[in-house]
Formats: C-alpha cells, sequence, structure tokens
C-alpha cells in the first residue's frame, strides 16, 4: 500500500453541527494532522454537492484514505462508501467519524468543548484511517433450490410459496402423511373451520405441484455447507436421498404436552386433553351433560414459564363447539389469565359467553381439585371473589396444555448449527430485526417451531420465511461480510480457542501439511472479532477493526 | 486551577450502544463532553489488551458497552465481553485500580437517556477518584539502550562465534522451524547490521532456554545476546508478536509504573501461616495475576502458591508475605523493555531490604533466576540467600521428616529451562519426588540439561512451532507410561494445557496427560 493519502471532509450538516462545532477551527486542525492532504468543509456533505466533493478531492489530491466528519454511520456510511467507489476508491478505505450525535447535539451547552472533543474524534479516525485497507467483497453461487422441514399447514405454505416462484422444493416430513398437528385438530378458531379440509387444500396444490418433491417418513440426517450450497442428506422410507439447496426452512412445529399424573390423567377415564376431545369431537362421541376445563395445565409454571399462547383460544373454540351441536350441556372453563388478543378472538369469546360458557379464574396457588373415584365426578376450585370453593358438577375433564418444544429440536439445532432457546424452541437471530432468520445465514424459521402460533400466524411466518428464503434464490449470489476474520496460518498454533468461541461455528481446525491450523469460513463468519480477541497468538486478523487500528484509536487521542 | 476532567474511551457495539449514542443525539440529550467512543461491531471483539492499553494510555475511564443479554447481533459475543471484562477487572483491582475505572455496561439501541446517564454517573463518579496516575507515568519513549552492537558483541563474546552452527543444530525452535537459526541472528550483528538484526521477527522466537550453551565450543551466551538485541529492537519499536494479545506485559508495565497498593493477596486464608516477623520470604511471583487470566484453560495458579506455603507450614516456616511484592521482570526483560524491568527490580529489592530479610524462597524458576542472575547484573543486589522451594524441601529431608502419604502413580519430570539450564537445579526436585511413597518417577527421552521446552518464553511468539514443541514434548511424557507431567513453572503448565485443549465436542486433543506442579504434588501428599 502507498503512504497513506487522507482527505478530511467536515460537514456543516446546516447548522447542527456548525452551530456548536466550530467547523472551520476543525477543518484547520485536520489538515495538520499526520498523513491529511486535504480538508475541506461542507454545508451539507450528504448533498450531490458534498458528494461531488468527495469524489473531486479523491482525483484533485490523489487521495487514497476518505474520512468524513458528520452524523453516524449507521444512517449514511452507504451513501460515502458509494461516493468512494464511484471515485475507484475502495469503499473500505473511507472512516467514519460521528461529530453530530456525538459532539455538537449533545454538548449544545459547551461549544469550545464540542470542538475540542470534535477534534479528537477526527484525530482518532486519522489514526484508524491510516491503517485502514482494502477489502474485497466475495461472490458465493446460490443453487435455486430450497429444502422445507416439516409437512404441516406452515411448512405445506412456505413449500407452496417457494415454489410457484419457480424454485425447485424439497419437502421432508417425519410422518407418512401430510398435515401435522392440525391432523388430530378438529375445527379451526376463529373460523370454525374443519383443519382436514384446510389440510386437504394444501395436499392437493402440493401434489400437484411441479416443482415439488415431497418425502414422506423421512428425516434429513445430515446437511453440510453454507448458504447457497447446503449439501443434504436424507434418511427414509424409499431410501436415502442426497440433494444440494441454497437456503432451508425449518417449520418442525411443536409437541404436544401429556399430563401424565395431573388432575387424574392417564388414570381417570374421563380426564382428557383438548386434543384428544377434538378427536372424540370428530367421530361424534357422547361427551357428557358437564365438561369442565382447566386451562394452563403444565404451562406458566415454574418449571415451565412460557405462555403457549394458543390454548386458550383452543379451549374456548371446543366449549362452544360443545355448546353448538348441545345448547343443554353446561360447560366451565377454568382459567388463570385469558389469552384472547385481537378484534377477531376477543368477539369469539364473547360469543362463547353468550352462549353460556362460564369462565372462573383461579391462581397458580389454589389449583383445582380433582373429586371422584375411579372417575371424576366434581370438581373443587376456588372462586377468587367468593372468596370460597365450589364444587363443579363433571362428566368430563378436558386438560389445556401447552405446546412443547420439539422432541427433535435437539438434533435438528446440531445439524444445522442453529440456536434453541431456553425452553427448547427453535431462536431467531434478532426478535425484532430479524425475526424468521436463524443467525446462520440461509436458514429460516416459522410456525410453532420457533414458539406456539396458531394456523394464521404460522401461515403468516411462512410466507415470511418464504419470502427471505427466496431472495438469496432469486438474486443467485450472495456477498458475505467483508469485514471478517482472517487466520495468518504461519502464526496459528492450532490451539482452537477460536472454534470453541465462535458463535456462528464459521472456524473449523483443518488439516494443513502435517498440522491443524484454524479455518475461517468466510461465508459464515460475521465478523463480531470474538475469536481474534481471544487468540493467544496474535494470528486472527479482524479485517477492518484490526488490533492496530483500535490501538492507534486510543494512541491518537492521548498523544 | 482548572477542574479535573476525567477522559473516558468507550468500547461501543455497532448495533446497540452505538445506536443508542446516536438516540441521545437525535434526542439533543445533554451529557459532559468526557468521552470518546471507539466504535466496534461487538462488544466481544474488545480484547482485555484494548482496556489495559487504555488505561496505560492514561484513559481515567474505560467502559465496554454492548447489547443487553439475549439481543446480541452475533448470539453472544455480549456474554464474551463480559467474561473478558471480569478478568480484566479481576487483574486491575488487583492492582490496585479502583474498579470504577473499568466497566461493562449493557445499553440498547432505544436507551439513549440510559447512555447519558451512564456517562454523567462515570464522569461523576471518576472526578472523586481524580485523575489517572497512569496519565503522567506513560512511557513515552525508551530511553537509548546503554549498549550498542558492538557492546552487546564484547559482552557476550558472540565475535568467538565461529558459525559452526552447532547452536542451530540444537534449538528446539530451529527443530521445527528451519527459518530460525541462532547462528545467522549472530552473523548479522557481528557485520554490524542494526537493522537487520532488530527487525528479525525470529529474534523474539528464542526461547532462552540454553539448550544452544551446551553446544557452543566458545562459550557464546546467545540467550544473553538475544536478551540484549531485543532492548534495541525494542527501542526501535519491534516487538515480535506477543502472545495472549500482550496483555501480560501491558499489565507488568502498569505494575511498574502503578502508585498504587496491590490487593494481591486476596486469596490468603487462615489456613496458611504466615508472619511479618519472619526474615524469610517466599516471593508469590504472578500466580495471582494469571489465574484469572489461565481459567479457561482451568488452571489455579494459585494452586502452586498454597501448596508452596502448606509445604512450608509443615516444614515449621511461617514465612514473610510482601503485599507490594511487584512482578520478577523476567518477561519485560527477555522482551526487551529494559526500562519496566528496572522499575521493577528497583522496587523489588527495595521493598525486599526494607523488609530485613535474608532469605527468598521461590516457587516459580522464572523469577528465582531472575533475583539470581539479572538482578546483580542490572545492578540491584540482595544481600539474600535465595532458593527455590525444591532446594528448601531437599535441604530440610535430611534434618526433619517429611509426612508424606502413598501416592501410586507413574510420573515424569519436566525440567523447566530456567530452572535447569539456567540455574542448574536438576536433583531436588526429583529428590522431593522419590520422597513420595509409591511414586514412580520415569524419565523422559530428553531430561535434565536436554529436557525440551514448553514453546514459548516470556509470552512472546507462540505460534505453530511452539504448538508442536508442547506436542513433542507431551508425547515423549507420553510414551514413559506416566500418567502425570510434572513441572514446576507455571508457564510449562500453562502451555501444555493449552496444547492440549478441546478442540470441539468430537476432535478432542491431539494428546492427553495430566499435568500438575511439583509443590501441588507434594502438599497433596503431606498428611
Amino acid at each position: 500500500m502507498d503512504e497513506p493519502r487522507i482527505g478530511v471532509f467536515v460537514c456543516h450538516c446546516g447548522i447542527n453541527i456548525a452551530a456548536y462545532v466550530n467547523v472551520p477551527e476543525l477543518v484547520e486542525y485536520a489538515k495538520g494532522l499526520p498523513n491529511v492532504v486535504h480538508a475541506e468543509r461542507n454545508l451539507f456533505t450528504c448533498s450531490e454537492e458534498g458528494i461531488s466533493a468527495i469524489k473531486r478531492g479523491i482525483k484533485e489530491y490523489n487521495l487514497n484514505r476518505v474520512l468524513v466528519a458528520s452524523c453516524t454511520p449507521r444512517t449514511h456510511e452507504p451513501l460515502f462508501r458509494a461516493a468512494c467507489e464511484d471515485a475507484g476508491l475502495n469503499k473500505y478505505l473511507f472512516e467514519f467519524v460521528n461529530i453530530r450525535d456525538q459532539c455538537s447535539w449533545v454538548h449544545m451547552r459547551e461549544p469550545e468543548r464540542a470542538t475540542e472533543k470534535a477534534k479528537d474524534l477526527v484525530r482518532m479516525g486519522v489514526a484508524k484511517a491510516r491503517l485502514l485497507e482494502p477489502l474485497e467483497e466475495i461472490e458465493v453461487k446460490v443453487a435455486p433450490s430450497a429444502l422445507v422441514i416439516g409437512g404441516g399447514v406452515v411448512g405445506m405454505e412456505a413449500a407452496l410459496n417457494l415454489a410457484r416462484q419457480g424454485f425447485d422444493i424439497h419437502l421432508v416430513e417425519k410422518e407418512p402423511e401430510l398435515g401435522g398437528t392440525l391432523r388430530s385438530v378438529y375445527k379451526l378458531f376463529p373460523t370454525n373451520q374443519e383443519a382436514t379440509k384446510l389440510i386437504k387444500l394444501f395436499v392437493e396444490q402440493i401434489e400437484k405441484h411441479p416443482k415439488i418433491k415431497t418425502y414422506l417418513s423421512s428425516k434429513v440426517k445430515e446437511v453440510t455447507g453454507f448458504i447457497g450450497n447446503f449439501d443434504v442428506n436424507l434418511d427414509g422410507k424409499g431410501g436415502a436421498s442426497k440433494f444440494n439447496v441454497g437456503t432451508i426452512v425449518v417449520a418442525t412445529g411443536a409437541d404436544k404436552l401429556k399430563p401424565v399424573g395431573q388432575y387424574g390423567y392417564g388414570k381417570m377415564s374421563n380426564v382428557i386433553t383438548q386434543l384428544e376431545l377434538e378427536e372424540r369431537m370428530k367421530k361424534g362421541e357422547p361427551l357428557g351433560q358437564n365438561v369442565v376445563m382447566v386451562n394452563c395445565v403444565g404451562a406458566r409454571i415454574p418449571e415451565r414459564t412460557y405462555c403457549s399462547r394458543i390454548c386458550c383460544m383452543t379451549a374456548i373454540k371446543n366449549a362452544s363447539l360443545i355448546k353448538e351441536s348441545n345448547p343443554e350441556a353446561r360447560v366451565w372453563i377454568l382459567h388463570r389469565d385469558l389469552m384472547t388478543y385481537g378484534v377477531d378472538f376477543e368477539k369469539y369469546q364473547r360469543r362463547a359467553m353468550e352462549m353460556g360458557v362460564r369462565f372462573i379464574r383461579y391462581s397458580l396457588e389454589s389449583p383445582p381439585e380433582v373429586v371422584g373415584d375411579g372417575k371424576v365426578e366434581r370438581i373443587k376450585v376456588y372462586h377468587e371473589l367468593w372468596g370460597k370453593d365450589i364444587e363443579l358438577p363433571c362428566d368430563m375433564l378436558v386438560l389445556t396444555t401447552p405446546l412443547i418444544a420439539g422432541e427433535d429440536n435437539q438434533d435438528i439445532s446440531k445439524m444445522l448449527k442453529v440456536s434453541l432457546d431456553e425452553f427448547g424452541f427453535f431462536l431467531e437471530a434478532h426478535l425484532k430485526l430479524r425475526p424468521v432468520e436463524f443467525a446462520m445465514d440461509g436458514i429460516y424459521i416459522c410456525g410453532s417451531a420457533r414458539w406456539p402460533t396458531d394456523v394464521a400466524e404460522g401461515i403468516s411466518q411462512a410466507f415470511a420465511a418464504a419470502s427471505k428464503a427466496a431472495g438469496p434464490l432469486r438474486l443467485g449470489y450472495v456477498k458475505p461480510e467483508a469485514i471478517n476474520a482472517w487466520i495468518d496460518e504461519d502464526k496459528c498454533s492450532g490451539c482452537g480457542i477460536c472454534e470453541l468461541l465462535c458463535p456462528f461455528q464459521a472456524i473449523e481446525l483443518q488439516p494443513r501439511d502435517d498440522r491443524r491450523v484454524s479455518h475461517v469460513s468466510e461465508v459464515v463468519c460475521k465478523g463480531c472479532g470474538t475469536c481474534s480477541a481471544a487468540c493467544p497468538s496474535g494470528a486472527i486478523i479482524m479485517h477492518h477493526f484490526t488490533n492496530e487500528q483500535i490501538l492507534a484509536q486510543i494512541e491518537a487521542l492521548f498523544s | 486551577m482548572a477542574e479535573f476532567e476525567p477522559r473516558i474511551i468507550v468500547f461501543a457495539c455497532n448495533w446497540c450502544t452505538y445506536a443508542a449514542a446516536d438516540i441521545a443525539g437525535t434526542n439533543r440529550i445533554q451529557y459532559p463532553p468526557n468521552v470518546r467512543i471507539i466504535r466496534v461491531m461487538c462488544s466481544g471483539m474488545v480484547a482485555p489488551e484494548h482496556i489495559s492499553l487504555a488505561l496505560e494510555s492514561g484513559a481515567d475511564g474505560v467502559l465496554v458497552a454492548g447489547c443487553h443479554p439475549g439481543d446480541c447481533h452475533y448470539i453472544s459475543g455480549n456474554l464474551k465481553a463480559e467474561e473478558r471484562v471480569q478478568m480484566v477487572s479481576k487483574v486491575t483491582n488487583m492492582l490496585g485500580i479502583e474498579e470504577e475505572r473499568v466497566r461493562l455496561k449493557w445499553i440498547a439501541t432505544s436507551e439513549g437517556t440510559i447512555f447519558a446517564q451512564t456517562i454523567r454517573d462515570m464522569v461523576e463518579e471518576l472526578k472523586k477518584l481524580g485523575p489517572s496516575p497512569f496519565r503522567e507515568s506513560r512511557q513515552v519513549s525508551q530511553e537509548k539502550p546503554a549498549l550498542d552492537l558492538e557492546d552487546i558483541l564484547q559482552e557476550t563474546k558472540a565475535y568467538y562465534c565461529l558459525e559452526c552452527s552447532k547452536c542451530t543444530s540444537i534449538c528446539p525452535v530451529a527443530k521445527y522451524d528451519s527459518s530460525c537459526s541462532p547462528r545467522s541472528v549472530i552473523e548479522d550483528v557481528a557485520l554490524g547490521l542494526e537493522r537487520e538484526s532488530t527487525r528479525d521477527k525470529k529474534l523474539f522466537s528464542c526461547l532462552g532456554c540454553y539448550a544452544c550453551s551446551l553446544r557452543c565450543p566458545t562459550d557464546v551466551d546467545f540467550p544473553a545476546f538475544v536478551q540484549r538485541v531485543r532492548a534495541l529492537a525494542f527501542g526501535a519499536d519491534e516487538h515480535g508478536c506477543p502472545a495472549h494479545g500482550g496483555f501480560l506485559h501491558s499489565v507488568t508495565r502498569l505494575m511498574a509504573r502503578s502508585p498504587y497498593k496491590q490487593k494481591r493477596l486476596g486469596w490468603l486464608t487462615k489456613e496458611y501461616r504466615v508472619s511479618d516477623n519472619s526474615d524469610i520470604l517466599y516471593f508469590v511471583g504472578c500466580a495471582p495475576y494469571f489465574d484469572p487470566v489461565f481459567q479457561y484453560l482451568e488452571l489455579r495458579t494459585l494452586d502452586i502458591t498454597e501448596a508452596s506455603l502448606k509445604i512450608l507450614n509443615h516444614l515449621g516456616v511461617e514465612p514473610m508475605l510482601l503485599p507490594d511484592e511487584k512482578c520478577c521482570g523476567h518477561d519485560a526483560l527477555w522482551t526487551g523493555d529494559t526500562e519496566t524491568f528496572q522499575r521493577l527490580a528497583e522496587h523489588n529489592t527495595r521493598v525486599i531490604r526494607e523488609a530485613g530479610i535474608k532469605k527468598i524462597i521461590f516457587s516459580c524458576p522464572e523469577g528465582y533466576r531472575t533475583f539470581k542472575l539479572d538482578y546483580p547484573k542490572y545492578g540491584f543486589k540482595l544481600d539474600c540467600e535465595l532458593q527455590h522451594i525444591s532446594e528448601f524441601v531437599a535441604g530440610k529431608m535430611g534434618e526433619q521428616e517429611l509426612k508424606l502419604k502413598e501416592f501410586r502413580k507413574k510420573v515424569t519430570y519436566q525440567d523447566p529451562c530456567r530452572l535447569g539450564r539456567h540455574l542448574g537445579i536438576y536433583d531436588s526436585p526429583r529428590q522431593l519426588l522419590q520422597a513420595i511413597p509409591g511414586i514412580e518417577l520415569a524419565e523422559m527421552e530428553k531430561n535434565r540439561e536436554y529436557a525440551l521446552c514448553c514453546g514459548t518464553s516470556a509470552f512472546t511468539n507462540c505460534d505453530l512451532y511452539s504448538h508442536e514443541m508442547r506436542v513433542g514434548r507431551l508425547q515423549e511424557a507420553k510414551a514413559t507410561g506416566a500418567e502425570i507431567l510434572v513441572t514446576d513453572c507455571p508457564k510449562c503448565q500453562i502451555h501444555f494445557r493449552c496444547a492440549m485443549n478441546n478442540k470441539g465436542e468430537e476432535k478432542g486433543p491431539d494428546i492427553n496427560i495430566e499435568v500438575m506442579d511439583l509443590a501441588k504434588l507434594v502438599a497433596d501428599a503431606l498428611e
């Protein structure tokens, strides 16, 4: 690299900066810093005029580093980087100093000290800029196909959506037929549509779609590779299969909790779960005159603190359906709180109350008790408002249980290198910023595999996941982060600390000659630098945030 | 006089705290202009040495700030940052640096007010503490070394070099790294090529293990020669590649310049008897500092210290421990930082003289060597008897009986280079081992003066060759059939354990053998 020739562009930001920071003084100061060959000020560096000034400066002064002192890189870095690129300068030779959010706006009452701080920040920025190095972004080809794991309605929706966009889809279901959890459900809230009809609708489309290949009674055995290029191995009824996909959607759903040992479940014949109730209703079996439902069985307890969200509505739906088919029946729902969010659900609950479904609140401290010999005869529950125990006649006790994390989640999480949360559900990269994506690029999540969802939510998520998964497929390539870790193999001692630390499992010790050295997959690496901060040999260079660059900033501040 | 204005460095993660500072900006939340933000992608990127070097440079406070747990853009980088800051805080607190000077805080994007408040609080706290003493004592530039190339040639008799390459033939580094040759290092100096000599990265690969001296027909003191040339290189801002990011060297420099009272004896419990009136000093050395740093290797260096005290107590010795003892300066000296070394040596000899000490017992071979050979050479004289704990105990064994339980194990012994070839102590550690009933000592193929090295010295240039040296030595140990590799240097332990660091769930380490300190083994066998 040639001797650094740095150009400094200080922005007035109208009056936003210039009213509090002495911009002309700052420009003069910048001119005196090492390797700064040009400094100027612009009314708005981000304006057409400012951008041309940067481009002109690069040409006129033969700049090989550009520093802009203005606002935040979080909004304006792409713009200034693009200006550098337009002028033929690698965009990583650009450095940003924030003198608006960090100086003028927050030290308005101390303009002199704000100016001094701005000088310090510019000096630190120049110190880093001197050490910047150009980085190249690589392109990785993406195979135009996807794997969808899980053939419930959510998985099927994701598969259909992707297939309709023209990609080859491999849909894998571990059961002998498609449909997932909904296969045991009677009707769906809040429309009371029959679940089997909905499943049929999906299955028909799946079956006739030429782009979808379905694998029943099959499990994903092994996945290797990274975004754009995952190699998948299946184990299934029809033997093993192997294929290559660009992206993966996980829609494996959740398991149902069997409340064995609670409220006589498993011992007393008239104690069943909501899903078992739905099976009976489907077959039209009699349920008795008095039905009591207990919500939150096995949920929101110290061992399982979460709310499964969909069970309240399930109970209300089933209670309403009982009342619809037999208005004389008496149905009580014993609950702790009611999760009936949104307009439709609230309406649905009011309708149930109008139909005669009765709601009684109980607390975790005094749960309902079963009275009866061999079978449930009555349910005793402490009525909080009356302040006393009441007894309800009971011919059928229905327990409302939460969805729990799928039993395969552990295996899948290891295989795909994706995270699970504390309850064993899959965990997306970021709750708000990247909701249906895993931290591992190219793998997406939807439906109850992430968290208990109802059908409508699950399908919305399927659309979201499918559109995310389609992005790289449509583009045909991905450009991994250029700000990533790089191993100096001559220094690497092969101790393996980095491999243990990497949150993305992007680092692996690999044989090199007759030893093992760390290898960073530049496609998988996200550039967090956790490895470089721990390397005992100083063998890991964290591009764009190298040790030397960070230390130069510290050094410059105190020089 | 103007009011003291603290200077604070904030390492802010790009996704949360840097954004929070932006939010403080857009909302015009005013806070004192005492902070300078260094943007990092993730708080997990902030290495221990970034914090210690900021302190060394004169920062009055350092704040590492990132996303709340669970919010990290990189899954768990913030948790790594937390571990690191806790480790650094343990070390800086031990140095006596006020805990308010190093902070960790989770500040989310939306928390502009919290960012501003954190800064206000820090500025207020730091104003109460006053300026960092390191602002003044900051090392501006290395003094010109007292010696030039010609002096070095004279002092180490390197001009006698016959260029026979016998040194290179026995050099453990050269065995693995063919580009490293003691002979050519000497040649550069002999030809007066100062630039070439000091810039040679391999200059910092020498372990100073004295294997070369076994072979040299003309008695050239190559390690001393290297030590001197490194001082020249240091003056020219050449440092080799410091291991562990240079954090340990930075801590040594902080210690050398620190006016603070250390809190280095926090581990000392009533279980161990020490006396302020004793004229026998037990030199604790770096063990308390190494302890938090090398926790990740499941190594507790203080075990060595505690074991040594247990042994001394067992023999009826209640030694003095100096709360203001400092690092012996070994690593500073061997990396060319003679200024730091001299500061440390001056301090140690002064406090030891003031305490009226007649005898110093060491468990660390490096401390022992440095006191015995380097302090006098640099004019820091002590009128004390110096002994390694194994010498002391072996000496006592004639008069006093060590009551030792049976310990039925086959062990092998690693001679640390500083204890063996530097000081010629080979017998007393073996005597101690053999005093334990049931112990079978199996010697490695290369033992005593021919012992091989742990691969890194002075925490510099730890590379693939270092690893190969370690694995080679561990293979030798394994070949004896021993269950335990005993050594008495904490660094040997650190390096051997690192070589056996677990490589993920399935792969496992290259080789596996238990590594243990001699003092610990003996102390465990005491009845």
